[in-house]
């Protein structure tokens, strides 16, 4: 499975992070930077590592569709 | 002191008292009791009671047929063809009684014989033991055992090599059928066929046998006293096994054909009897096999017809089930689609709107709008005038690069 290009995030234990995690994190992010006003250091930390899961996650969206159109395709041939 | 006669006196008294007693011929009755053909042609016998034979006879009249007499005796019996003079049969015979002197022998020369009364004592005999076997409810008794379906193993009671055994024997070779037969040698004939007959027809009973056959070949009447005798009559009527007799006569019948299972002419036919019921037991028995075959057949056929239909019926069930179930299927590949499409525009939308909110957050935005951030030269965020004292030296970061300036009074 290729993340086409995005970076590819693990876990603390060095498995890829899980799609629900990552979307997890980026919507606590989000609520963060939304709620307060946040250092506009770590703003721009927060807003890299909030595009950095947002390119992630479009990645594994991406190759889960392709796996999913393949699976169809290999169905509709049986 | 009395008269003193002579030998010869005594014998020319008796002579003269007999002649003048039995002037002519007479006629006598009784049953033969040691006949003996001597050489010469002649025949002797004594003449008893018919009840005394076997026993030491309480009157007994000896008999001569001389050869001259003899040849007319023998054209009459021939003619009457119903009797043979044998010990113990009942005979009446006409002749002159003589007195023979050198032997002191009362004795009868025969003359002639009645061969209707011999038959006619026969007959009588015949009659009361008929009516003492029906009185005993055995006229009928061995008829009553059930007709041997498959009558292959078979007691002969006959005389051994005879030429009835031949007869009959050879009838059952010639059928091609498995016949086993148990031969039961006895005499058929004279003094000794009565209790030879009885006691096979006992030992014959003990045998694992389907039905016992009784033969012998034709005969005067007097040759067939034997199977008019009660103890035969009896032992064939009381046999637990179906008894067959081919006993040979050309008119009426003894005894024992009318006690037995079945009464047949000759041995031949006897045989023809027994062969006759193995062929109806295999003609039945084939008949029975078509039937079966019939019968199984056609039900088979109705068998395979209900096999055809179920099948047909589970066909149609079960294409049923296979269309409902493919229509299923169906139904749920359709709705996996939606789902995943409904589901792919979630994810995307959710992630455009994180995208968006990023975006807003963006400070780079905020400079590009002409909005800018002050730190000090040490790098710490200016947010208040406390925060930057007079002289302080600025650094103040736009969107296209950075301003140093110092804080004072420009005046």
């Amino acid at each position: 499975m290729t993340d086409h290009g995005a970076t590819a995030l693990t876990t603390t234990d060095g498995h890829p992070l899980p799609y629900a995690d990552a979307i997890a994190e980026l919507e606590a992010i989000l609520a963060r930077l939304e709620a307060s006003s946040v250092d506009v250091d770590a703003l721009a930390d927060q807003v890299a590592r909030a595009t950095e899961l947002i390119a992630y996650c479009r990645a594994r969206l991406a190759t889960v569709r392709t796996n999913v159109a393949a699976v169809l395709e290999a169905e509709s041939h049986d | 002191m009395s008269e003193t006669l002579s030998v010869r006196e005594v014998c020319q008294t008796l002579q003269r008292v007999i002649d003048e007693r039995f002037d002519e011929e007479i006629w006598v009755r009784g049953a033969i009791s040691g006949l003996n053909r001597s050489s010469g042609g002649h025949v002797y016998f004594d003449l008893v009671e018919p009840g005394e034979l076997g026993r030491r006879p309480e009157a007994s009249l000896p008999v001569a047929l001389f050869a001259n007499a003899k040849f007319r005796v023998n054209a009459i019996l021939k003619k009457s063809n119903a009797m043979r003079m044998e010990d113990g049969v009942e005979i009446r015979i006409r002749g002159r009684i003589t007195f023979y002197g050198p032997q002191s022998r009362i004795q009868l020369v025969m003359s002639l014989i009645d061969p209707a009364f011999t038959v006619g004592q026969l007959e009588m005999a015949r009659a009361r033991l008929l009516a003492e076997l029906a009185a005993e409810g055995l006229l009928d008794a061995n008829r009553r055992l059930p007709r041997p379906l498959l009558p292959l193993r078979i007691a002969l009671i006959t005389s051994a090599a005879s030429a009835a055994e031949a007869d009959f024997v050879n009838e059952l070779r010639l059928s091609g059928h498995p016949f086993d037969i148990t031969l039961l040698d006895c005499r058929v004939q004279g003094n000794e066929a009565v209790a030879m007959i009885a006691a096979a027809l006992e030992t014959a009973a003990e045998l694992d046998v389907d039905v016992i056959a009784i033969v012998r070949g034709g005969g005067a009447r007097t040759d067939l006293v034997a199977f008019d005798h009660a103890d035969v009559a009896r032992a064939i009527a009381t046999s637990p096994v179906p008894v067959y007799v081919g006993i040979g006569h050309e008119t009426d019948q003894s005894v024992a054909d009318h006690v037995a299972h079945a009464s047949l002419k000759t041995p031949t036919a006897c045989a023809g009897a027994l062969v006759e019921l193995v062929r109806d037991f295999r003609a039945r028995l084939d008949e029975s096999e078509r039937r079966i075959t019939s019968v199984a057949n056609a039900a088979i056929t109705i068998a395979q017809h209900r096999i055809d239909a179920a099948s047909a019926r589970v066909g149609l069930v079960a294409g049923a089930g296979v269309e409902r179930r493919v229509a299923h299927l169906a139904t749920m590949v359709d709705r996996r689609d939606r789902a995943l499409e409904r589901g792919w525009e979630r994810l995307d939308e959710r992630l455009a709107r994180c995208s968006l909110r990023t975006e807003a957050l963006d400070p780079a935005r905020s400079l590009a709008r002409g909005w800018s951030i002050t730190r000090t030269a040490e790098g710490r965020l200016v947010r208040s005038s406390d925060d930057a004292p007079d002289g302080t030296v600025l650094v103040t970061t736009v969107a296209e690069g950075t301003v140093t300036s110092r804080v004072g009074d420009p005046r």
